[in-house]
């Protein structure tokens, strides 16, 4: 990749690169974006990274990359790819080490005038009583058995415990459960980090975020969604902590010596794989499966939790504090889907590192509340940014597997923000407009810097004016816990 | 590399990077460590704690890099102890090392794994040098 002039200019937002340009390419690149976002790209790597990805064996389609795209490490973050099944490959890292890492949104009827006084009560109880930063400090300590319960049923143990309605299980991406989870594929090693963690945040850039529903785009698929305007809401981003990491780490150890086995030569060793097929690939599906159930379950009950904060901060106050799920979903995954490709229906094994799901109306994996408005789409912005509700589009199944962008996306490394802005003047800055924050760590607060990434209303306009999502509504943040 | 070992963070878009060089092998290995632990920002209680030895054994360097991190990863993680080493032994891609643990009071930074990308232990004039990234 030399420059601009290596990539074809299909719109002003969508471009691509022919797997022509180097001779290990088994796929072109499709990607959504600007010029301007596609030449900082050429400085990040993250370029590189996407054309190295379509190396990958048994690739269909494209990769495509999304227009919220950084540097990750192996994938770039914001990529898709789809490996033919049963043949085509799996690998950790395009899915990440915090497997089915995502996100949830809850909408309430509370208007936000009428109780913007309660918002900085409000936070502080999220703040104490949501377990977050490093570790698991105050997250429900589960026994072995009832782990291995929560990798197999995900949000179905958390319904059984209480944690759940189902109303939850129905609006959650795969009902809060992928079917094929294989414990005994998970190590000792990832189980004894799975423990202490299950209704913990996690830090980073993990939040919970309490919004106000600022504009409609799409009243009729908003009120379907129970989203109104003035009206506050609830945001979760956290994924399968511990335990997902490990299991990324442990397959992407053991996968070192599995591309050998099967001759498979990669550009970048953090792409190793195996084939869906072989005992390698079965095995890390099954794992990652459980991963992924337990960070459905891991969300859930950082949900139940703050609903109980919301009952009792508002219970008096207002006629209706319900907090109703709308969507939960991954945006770290790998998931076993049907798609067309080349006019011919394929099984193929989708990877998302840092893309959503966007599945279009019709779809049955939609919700029947959903399915003839698309399934809703969540993409959070920066912490003192709007983020985004948006539903899957027919191009979306035509052009991405099914995928949107999931986020505003990295635009300055940690270092970079941290030279840029400090926490303690960030924090007073954000409450001068409005937006309490609570966090454990200043300096992991001024990483976390809105800006330190792209303008997320720009990242959801091309996706919008692509046509691969549609926008619904812009939320504002009042209220954010950092771990 | 202003002096003949160190480590230094370096700019990485959405992770974290570290720069470590050091005149021979050993001392790559050490600094690496140390760079961890600076990367996690931990506080640690002064008085020391506890020992362990390792003993590692992989198909490269490289591997054996990373293997031995997420190792030191592994202990902060689920023992609350930082272990150091002390002494690192190489053979090929074997090691052995004798570490030195202190309880760790808080880790500010989560580091969720140590990365293989694009992971390559270069030999220089002046020693070893490598840029490992980190998930954050």
């Amino acid at each position: 990749m030399n420059g601009i002039h290596d990539f074809t200019k299909i719109s002003p937002f969508e471009w691509l690169i022919s797997r022509k340009l180097r001779k290990d390419m088994r796929v072109d690149v499709r990607l959504f974006a600007t010029q301007e976002m596609l030449e900082s790209g050429l400085q990040d790597r993250s370029i590189d990274q996407a054309m190295n990805a379509a190396s990958l064996p048994g690739l269909v389609g494209e990769v495509v990359v999304m227009p919220d795209m950084h540097q990750g490490y192996g994938f770039p973050i914001g990529g898709v790819a789809a490996t033919r099944l049963p043949d085509g490959v799996i690998s950790p890292g395009g899915i990440g080490y915090d497997i089915n890492c995502g996100v949830r949104l809850l909408v309430s009827t509370i208007e936000y005038e009428s109780v913007k006084g309660l918002i900085p009560i409000l936070n502080q109880r999220l703040y104490a009583e949501c377990p977050s930063g490093v570790g698991g400090k105050g997250a429900k300590a589960l026994s072995l058995s009832e782990l291995e319960k929560v990798c197999r049923e995900g949000s179905h143990w958390a319904r059984k415990n209480g944690f759940a309605t189902n109303e939850d299980i129905e609006f959650t991406e795969d009902g809060g459960c992928l079917e094929g989870a294989d414990f005994s594929k998970v190590s000792h090693r990832a189980r004894e980090r799975g423990l202490l963690q299950v209704g913990s945040l996690g830090s980073g850039n993990h939040f919970i975020e309490v919004d106000v529903v600022d504009q409609l785009f799409d009243s009729s698929s908003a009120q379907r969604m129970g989203l109104k305007e003035g009206c506050l809401c609830l945001m979760v981003h956290s994924g399968s902590r511990g335990l997902g990491h490990q299991i990324c780490t442990d397959y992407v150890h053991d996968f070192q010596q599995t591309v050998q086995k099967y001759g498979i030569h990669l550009p970048d060793r953090e792409l190793v794989c195996a084939p869906l097929n072989s005992p390698e690939g079965q095995a890390y599906l099954g794992a990652m499966r459980c991963a992924a159930n337990y960070a459905f379950c891991n969300r859930q009950v950082l949900a139940y939790t703050a609903r109980m904060i919301f009952e009792s901060v508002f219970a008096s106050k207002v006629p209706d504090h319900e907090l109703r799920l709308v969507y939960d979903l991954a945006h770290n995954i790998g998931k076993i889907e049907n798609h067309v490709i080349d006019n011919k229906q394929m099984k193929v094994c989708v990877h998302r590192k840092g893309a959503t799901r966007a599945f279009a109306a019709g779809m049955n994996e939609v919700p029947v509340k959903f399915r003839d408005i698309g399934q809703p789409v969540l993409v959070p912005g920066s912490m003192g940014t709007s983020s985004w509700v948006l539903v899957g589009t027919d191009l979306a199944m035509q052009k991405s597997f099914g995928s949107c962008a999931h986020g505003a996306g990295r635009v300055f490394s940690r270092s970079q923000a941290k030279r840029k802005v400090r926490g303690e003047q960030l924090k007073g800055e954000l409450k001068s407009r409005g937006i309490h924050v609570m966090t454990g760590s200043m300096s992991g607060l001024a990483e976390e810097a809105p800006e330190a990434y792209k303008d997320v209303d720009q990242v959801v306009n091309i996706v919008d004016k692509v046509g691969i999502a549609r926008r619904v509504a812009r939320l504002r943040p009042v209220a954010v816990i950092k771990g | 590399m202003s002096t003949s070992s160190g480590f230094k963070e370096i700019d990485h878009t959405a992770d974290i990077a570290l720069k470590v060089w050091a005149p021979n092998l050993q001392g790559l290995f050490l600094q690496a460590a140390q760079g961890l632990f600076m990367l996690m920002r931990c506080d640690l209680s002064p008085e020391q704690l506890s020992f362990r030895d390792l003993s590692l054994k992989e198909i490269s360097l490289e591997n054996l890099l990373v293997t031995f991190l997420n190792e030191l990863l592994l202990f902060a993680e689920n023992e609350g102890v930082a272990y150091q080493p002390i002494k690192v032994r190489l053979n090929e891609c074997s090691l052995s090392s004798h570490l030195i643990g202190k309880r760790i009071i808080n880790i500010r930074r989560e580091i969720k794994a140590v990365t293989y990308h694009q992971l390559k232990i270069a030999k220089s004039r002046l020693g070893y040098y490598t840029v490992i990234t980190f998930d954050v």
